[in-house]
């Protein structure tokens, strides 16, 4: 019985400690608990009272009440304080966010139970078409963004995110996945993708381990008509010779930062980003636009369909493409491109090395786009078979 | 007491998991087999495109996945016999050689990192070993290897950070059993002219089966379906077979071919194990353990 | 005098598997002191992190009270289940107990993965969706298992020769059942337990697939940063909850020994 009574103090004792451990997070929980109560009265109480005391042409609509629920990366933006607290503060609602680790997550959020709780989601250029035709976006009055005409017409008027004439995209930041590398390795400045697959770099290489960019690459060094179509025994081929090159494979900023600043790669293809924030830290990088081409991506905006603060969210999506957050995302330490014209010509040419548009941008752009189910499949499978080997 | 007896005492103890088990485990497994032969995706109103074969015959159309199958299987193997290596005089030590005041203490150290994130272990064992982290620099010192090289991003980088993911549940399942033995036994071994082998075969090995094989499950099966680890520290050459099912559910959603994976997966894993089981119940037997 | 060296070496092996098992969080902790955002040395000391991960409405902080009351109220709740279970087991007959430990054995054979997937559908199915009861559900699905097999364990390794003997001696059942039975079975009973809070408040694939909208516990949240990667509060976080826990564990065992000690 004293064991028992010894065993019984034990445990009594550690749950006293966790569950008083706890206790501390749980004086948080209490937002948590009111934010998802108010999500589920939102759709009930909408109000739209003007600001009376400030000027009638910026009158701010109040949207206490409601909570705009915000599906997007961890980290990536609209989560930051000039983002969602900035919201919370100018509308006096409250922003919720729910993050994804894959874009296939955020569908698959959508469609098991996401779709009438979820406002926005941030689809890219690839999947922007993969959610319209399983009908999960709203179109967007496009007459209540004041920002509309801002935005750079190129990603505007991106061909998947109009149908009909109506808008169900709208871009928010772009960025490319092109060649980056330390230039304290090399005698000399790369040029060209084929430096990837130089048997000089063999083992120093870091590669993103995502399907469809790869076999773009690829597609690109090996000189393929049409990108989207392949000869996939050309790629593979090329694929496996990149692969023989190659450390390892990076999902994250971090992924790839931690082996280039050990000096265990040394180049390898990144986003600018992931040049920007190397460079911030003070390590040595060049990040250049290949000879051959880049890649680039684009990510958008979307209101889910059934969204419940359609509003709200026209207002988040305005507030986004905003000169003054488009500002502060271009010149995070993080530093995303605008596309927003207007703070894009604002932007100093300091401002512009460290987003690697100085003193121009690519040339020689591949804008990932929509891929048929089957061909994604057939890519992933590659890929895979390519990492397997 | 008869049969019906003891079946309905039993059972009726056992009814409230029985129906824990049907609906959490049997029928998602049972959704998972039927899943294996639909076509691509339940439609967003849960149609099913087409009954079929195909996802089959996919996987086996290429080394692919029958590669990655071998490969994770030797890896989890190699990981599993590490584990009872370190695991066992580590247990032994702290059920029987540490004083009975510091047992608790040392069972809850064993758990102690896992009150730290996985993944911030990972990246901490990262850390370690990675060009001139501690483990090179170590190695340099005493002359036994570069410094600046680095057995990161290869596939001994992921069996040593699997063996530590997986290290503790071994140490506590093989402590749970090894606990048992009563020190009057060894003594009365030793008493009879048994040397410390003889004991250890004879007296503590068969005691400590049930423990050795739960601790061989436990450490076996995640490690064999582990796609987070090997991503990280694996490199170029480090994808393991469960980075190929999660690619079907998180990269490009596919359930059927997803489904099929691990249906096939967890057929193979079964037949490991039970070979597992019966080896050792075989081995038990043989040197007179209890059953 | 063999048997001191031999105790020696086992001492020594066992002191070194523990090193082993703690170096990466020596490793967490110095780094979590380190202003370094990368993890690179040299050291630049800091408290930083810690200011970081307490200062406002810390996710972080949120995260683990939520991943320890819920792992609790699991890890319980598998105790209780899963002992229950393993006794009634005890009593079946060998080939159906054999039959029914395979069916226990199921969660931990199917990877979580896939277990996450379809409860996930099971509960759209029936209307039910990403709910606390679902992860609950889900969770203690997939830990009871463990406290089943540790329990199970210890019933083969001891006999019931306690338990005639108590009855012999005129004990009532009940009695026995607590005095002798359940005492014989609390150290598979607290490792079970102790092994279903880990696994619980580690369990990403789980917890992601089933939590509700907005709702994160700590691997979700830690997990999330795979875009933008990890941010250096995290060596904070975990370095106070590995200082916290071993805390503990030395209180708890002064006391229990101290205890013991008193009771006599």
């Amino acid at each position: 019985m004293k064991k028992v009574k010894k065993y019984g103090a034990l445990f009594l004792a550690f749950v006293m400690a966790a569950v008083s451990l706890s206790a501390c997070g749980s004086s948080n929980k209490e937002s948590t608990t009111a934010a998802t109560s108010a999500a589920t009265t939102a759709a009930a109480s909408e109000t739209t009272a003007a600001d009376t005391s400030a000027d009638p042409s910026e009158a701010v609509e109040d949207f206490s009440g409601q909570t705009l629920v915000v599906a997007n990366w961890k980290g990536y933006g609209s989560d930051a304080e000039y983002g969602a607290k900035a919201f919370e503060e100018k509308y006096g609602c409250k922003v919720e966010h729910q993050y994804f680790t894959s874009l296939e997550e955020m569908i698959t959020m959508l469609k098991q139970g996401g779709q009438g709780k979820i406002d926005v989601v941030l689809p890219n250029s690839t999947y922007v078409k993969v959610m319209t035709d399983q009908d999960l976006l709203e179109p967007i009055d496009t007459s209540k963004l004041s920002t509309f005409a801002d935005l750079r017409e190129d990603l505007r008027d991106f061909s998947d995110s109009v149908i009909d004439g109506q808008y169900y995209a709208i871009p928010w930041t772009w960025g490319t996945t092109s060649l980056g590398y330390n230039p304290e390795a090399f005698s000399e400045p790369i040029t060209s993708w084929s430096a990837l697959w130089d048997s000089a770099n063999k083992g120093k290489v870091g590669m993103f381990d995502e399907f469809d960019s790869a076999i773009l690459t690829a597609g690109i060094y090996t000189g393929q008509e049409d990108l989207w179509n392949p000869n996939l025994d050309e790629i593979k081929t090329a694929l496996l010779e990149l692969k023989a090159n190659t450390r390892t494979f990076w999902a994250s900023y971090d992924d790839f930062l931690k082996p280039y600043m050990s000096g265990e790669i040394t180049l390898g293809n990144m986003w600018a980003g992931t040049a920007s924030q190397l460079l911030s830290s003070g390590e040595p990088v060049e990040y250049i636009y290949p000879e051959e081409g880049t890649i680039a991506w684009c990510d958008f905006w979307g209101i889910a369909k059934d969204a419940p603060n359609y509003d709200l969210a026209l207002k988040w999506i305005e507030f986004m493409t905003d000169d003054e957050f488009q500002y502060a995302f271009a010149t995070d330490e993080n530093a995303h491109n605008p596309v927003n014209t207007a703070v894009e010509a604002s932007l100093t040419d300091d401002q512009k090395k460290i987003l690697w548009m100085y003193p121009e941008g690519p040339s020689k752009i591949y804008m990932q786009k929509y891929m048929p189910e089957e061909t994604r499949s057939q890519w992933l499978e590659l890929w895979n078979e390519v990492k397997a080997n | 007491m008869n049969f019906k007896y003891h079946f309905k005492k039993g059972g009726f103890l056992v009814l409230p998991s029985a129906a824990f088990f049907l609906c959490l485990s049997l029928l998602p497994l049972a959704m998972l087999v039927a899943f294996s032969f639909i076509k691509g995706n339940l439609g967003s109103d849960g149609s099913i495109a087409a009954w079929t074969v195909d996802n089959f015959v996919r996987m086996f159309s290429s080394w692919t996945f029958s590669k990655l199958m071998l490969k994770s299987v030797g890896i989890g193997l190699l990981v599993t016999l590490i584990c009872i290596i370190l695991a066992y005089p580590a247990a032994w030590g702290v059920a029987k050689i540490f004083k009975a005041k510091n047992r608790n203490t040392m069972v809850m150290l064993a758990i102690v990192p896992f009150f730290t994130s996985q993944l911030l272990l990972i990246y901490a064992m990262m850390l370690i070993l990675q060009s001139g982290g501690l483990l090179m620099t170590l190695l340099g010192n005493l002359g036994l290897a570069d410094s600046s090289g680095s057995i990161l991003y290869s596939t001994p980088a992921v069996v040593i950070v699997l063996v530590y993911e997986y290290l503790p549940y071994m140490i506590l399942s093989l402590y749970s059993s090894l606990e048992s033995v009563e020190d009057n036994l060894i003594y009365a071994s030793h008493t009879l002219g048994a040397g410390r082998f003889k004991t250890f075969i004879n007296v503590v090995l068969p005691v400590s089966f049930p423990g050795l094989l739960s601790g061989i499950m436990l450490v076996l099966i995640p490690s064999v379906g582990s796609f987070v680890e090997p991503g990280l520290v694996g490199g170029s050459d480090g994808m393991m077979v469960g980075s190929l099912i999660n690619s079907q559910f998180s990269t490009v959603l596919d359930m059927g071919y997803g489904s099929a994976l691990s249906f096939v997966f967890l057929i193979i894993l079964s037949l490991i194990m039970f070979i597992i089981r019966t080896l050792t119940n075989r081995a038990n037997k043989s040197i007179g353990g209890i059953a | 005098m063999k048997k001191n060296k031999f105790n020696l070496a086992v001492r020594i092996w066992t002191i070194l598997v523990y090193l082993f098992l703690f170096t990466p969080i020596l490793v967490i902790i110095i780094m979590s002191f380190n202003g370094n955002k990368y993890g690179t040395l040299p050291i630049d000391f800091t408290f930083q992190w810690y200011v970081q991960l307490f200062s406002g409405n810390s996710d972080l902080l949120k995260a683990t009270g939520l991943s320890l009351s819920f792992s609790i109220l699991v890890a319980v709740t598998a105790m209780i289940l899963g002992t229950v279970t393993a006794i009634g087991m005890q009593q079946m007959p060998g080939k159906w107990r054999e039959r029914y430990r395979s069916v226990t054995s199921l969660p931990v054979v199917i990877p979580w993965l896939v277990q996450a997937i379809a409860l996930l559908m099971i509960f759209n199915f029936i209307g039910l969706g990403r709910s606390y009861i679902g992860m609950f559900l889900g969770n203690t699905a997939i830990v009871v298992p463990y406290v089943i097999m540790m329990v199970l364990g210890r019933f083969g390794e001891t006999d019931d020769n306690t338990e005639n003997a108590a009855r012999t001696l005129g004990a009532k059942p009940v009695r026995i059942f607590f005095d002798v039975t359940l005492y014989k079975l609390v150290p598979g009973i607290i490792s079970g337990t102790l092994m279903s809070f880990i696994v619980c408040f580690n369990s990403f694939c789980i917890q992601y697939y089933l939590a509700p909208f907005g709702v994160r516990t700590l691997p979700l949240e830690i997990f999330t940063l795979v875009r933008s990667g990890y941010t250096p509060d995290m060596n904070a976080l975990a370095t106070i909850m590995v200082v916290a826990t071993t805390t503990i564990v030395m209180i708890l065992n002064k006391l229990g020994y101290s205890a013991k000690n008193i009771i006599g």
